[in-house]
């Protein structure tokens, strides 16, 4: 017999330490609460003195373009020098009775979509009343905005954001962040538009993508435009180390565009249960705390290992194949009903700028994308940390790249 | 918005806030922290609310930002991780929680803010910065995950 689903039993009660934590809050907030008005008096002066800053560092007037709003993007994922001939310009124009949109500049790497709209509103003060504030946070890029009688920040009616035009593209967007703001003279709000992209049983990125202008606050579609595929080179890493108790990292490759690098890790979790099969004309080895059977007696960690017919091998009762040697034995995917959380950091020396990443299931298990500045030589070896459920376990690996 | 109505708001949302916090971070000491943050930046932020109507949606949102954000410098800072973090405490999950822990965040946020939070698409649409579009067809995939971990005894 079927029965409904208790979604309201999820994550009750509220714990104790949380609601201590917002009650002490409250009260440090209180606390300040005397000094509200000289801080906010202070805020008001950084704010200015930040659009002052920017006004002097570029001059007034100067419309931001798709490049200077990546050099200033406050993620540090820098583009190189040579980046801005890879940009498509004047993508679309569309204009409306409340406002005229246009996708000035784009482009598209093969992982994200970076683009340039601007949105010239017929009422700008209509428009900005009726905007929700909650898209601006500290860590956009807000070069120039009108505010109201009040000091509230003004901003027109309507996010731009991304959409894949038709479902044949096997592509997702995976988010639509408006990173950036200028307001021109002119009233023009230039708008910096970054979407990541994730594939659809894909493992190519399109060569070309049809996109809508997707208008939020009217929930609909402007009109479409085409962006073509940037250049890009790849250079894939191999684990020479000792492999992972916990995961098996089935490749690791590198992209770089000119607009970032891309690391991506595509990983599955090891296999927690005994089906292992092991072939009667094999020899194995394996150290006696060790978790895996080997063929190479030469493999990596084999001091002191016994050598192992099959029946003795299979006596053993090791969980493992070897995943360098012995092969095949880690294909199986103990996905994320376990709760494994299995995650990577990286050696943010090797790669530097980390900005963060998004993770999406692929054929082998799971994939994990970073994104760092663009960078023109690749580094000879990474170095990644194994993370299980929000702690580092101590295990890390080195990938050397292959030539 | 004045420091009483601020408070009151927060109370009332405290609930959602929890659930929240605790479906991405799943663990309590990282949820105490990410919603310390959130309220003290969304205290000082709060002249950048232009609509008080969007307050429950927009305190959310920041407060989803501070989840990642925190995830992020953990992953960054691996003696952090090794000293501060506190693991969930075990056995404590129901079979909701545990089929809705083991899909992936980004089927699993909705979720959490459509059902169990009870915002609408739009709201939901609205946290997350993703169009209510996208918003019905993740809730739609991420019904069907937890349908299948949940087995045929379960209907949504």
């Amino acid at each position: 017999m079927k029965k409904q689903l208790e979604f309201e039993k999820a994550y009750e009660p509220v714990s104790d330490m949380f609601h201590a934590r917002v009650e002490d809050t409250l009260s440090l907030i209180g606390k300040e609460h005397k000094m509200k008005h000289s801080k906010i008096t202070k805020f008001w002066m950084i704010a200015a003195a930040l659009v002052l800053f920017v006004g002097t560092a570029f001059a007034a007037g100067s419309k931001f373009g798709l490049m200077d709003f990546l050099k200033n993007d406050e993620s540090g994922v820098l583009p190189l020098e040579n980046a801005e001939s890879s940009i498509q310009t004047d993508l679309l124009l569309c204009e409306e009775e409340a406002s005229t949109w246009k996708v000035e500049q784009a482009v598209y790497d093969g992982e994200c979509i970076r683009a340039l709209v601007s949105v010239v509103p017929a009422n700008s003060v209509e428009f900005a009343l009726s905007f929700p504030l909650s898209d601006l946070f500290e860590d956009d890029l807000i070069l120039r905005v009108k505010t109201d009688q009040e000091g509230k920040i003004l901003i027109p009616v309507g996010f731009p954001m991304l959409e894949p035009a038709g479902d044949g593209q096997n592509v997702d967007i995976d988010r639509t962040s408006v990173q950036g703001i200028q307001l021109t003279d002119e009233g023009e709000y230039r708008m910096y538009v970054f979407c990541p992209i994730a594939l659809r049983d894909t493992e190519k990125a399109p060569d070309e993508l049809r996109l809508w202008l997707y208008d939020e606050s009217e929930e609909r579609a402007k009109a479409a435009f085409t962006l073509q595929k940037t250049e890009s080179a790849k250079a894939i890493y191999l684990n020479t180390d000792t492999p992972l108790s916990d995961a098996t990292v089935k490749s690791v490759s590198l992209t770089q565009t000119p607009f970032a690098s891309y690391l991506e890790i595509d990983y599955a979790y090891t296999r927690t249960g005994p089906a292992m099969t092991l072939l009667p004309e094999t020899t194995y080895y394996a150290t006696a705390s060790g978790a895996f059977l080997h063929t190479d007696p030469n493999c990596s960690g084999m001091q002191n290992a016994l050598k192992l017919t099959f029946a003795e091998a299979a006596a053993m009762n090791k969980d493992y194949l070897c995943p360098v040697c012995a092969g095949g034995a880690l294909e199986a995917i103990e996905d994320t009903t376990t709760g494994g959380q299995l995650d990577f950091s990286i050696n943010d020396t090797a790669l530097p700028f980390f900005f963060g990443g998004h993770e999406t299931e692929s054929e082998n298990g799971f994939k994990k994308t970073y994104i760092f500045s663009a960078q023109e030589a690749f580094p000879e070896e990474i170095v990644l940390n194994l993370i299980k459920k929000g702690e580092f376990t101590g295990e890390s690996i080195s990938l050397t790249r292959v030539k | 918005m004045q420091l009483h109505e601020f408070s009151f708001r927060v109370r009332a949302l405290e609930r959602r806030l929890y659930k929240t916090a605790i479906c991405i971070l799943k663990n309590e000491a990282d949820a105490c922290d990410a919603v310390q943050e959130a309220l003290l930046k969304a205290w000082k932020s709060l002249n950048k609310l232009k609509n008080e109507a969007y307050f429950d949606t927009w305190l959310t949102r920041i407060l989803i930002n501070e989840c990642k954000l925190l995830i992020r410098i953990k992953h960054n800072k691996r003696e952090d991780v090794l000293t501060d973090s506190l693991p969930a405490p075990e056995g404590a999950e129901n079979d909701i929680e545990s089929a809705l822990n083991a899909i992936e965040e980004k089927y699993r946020v909705p979720l959490v803010l459509y059902h169990i939070n009870g915002y609408s698409v739009e709201e939901t649409a609205r946290i997350l910065n993703v169009p209510a579009g996208t918003i019905k067809t993740r809730l739609s995939r991420g019904r069907t995950k937890l349908k299948a971990l949940l087995e045929s005894e379960v209907e949504i």
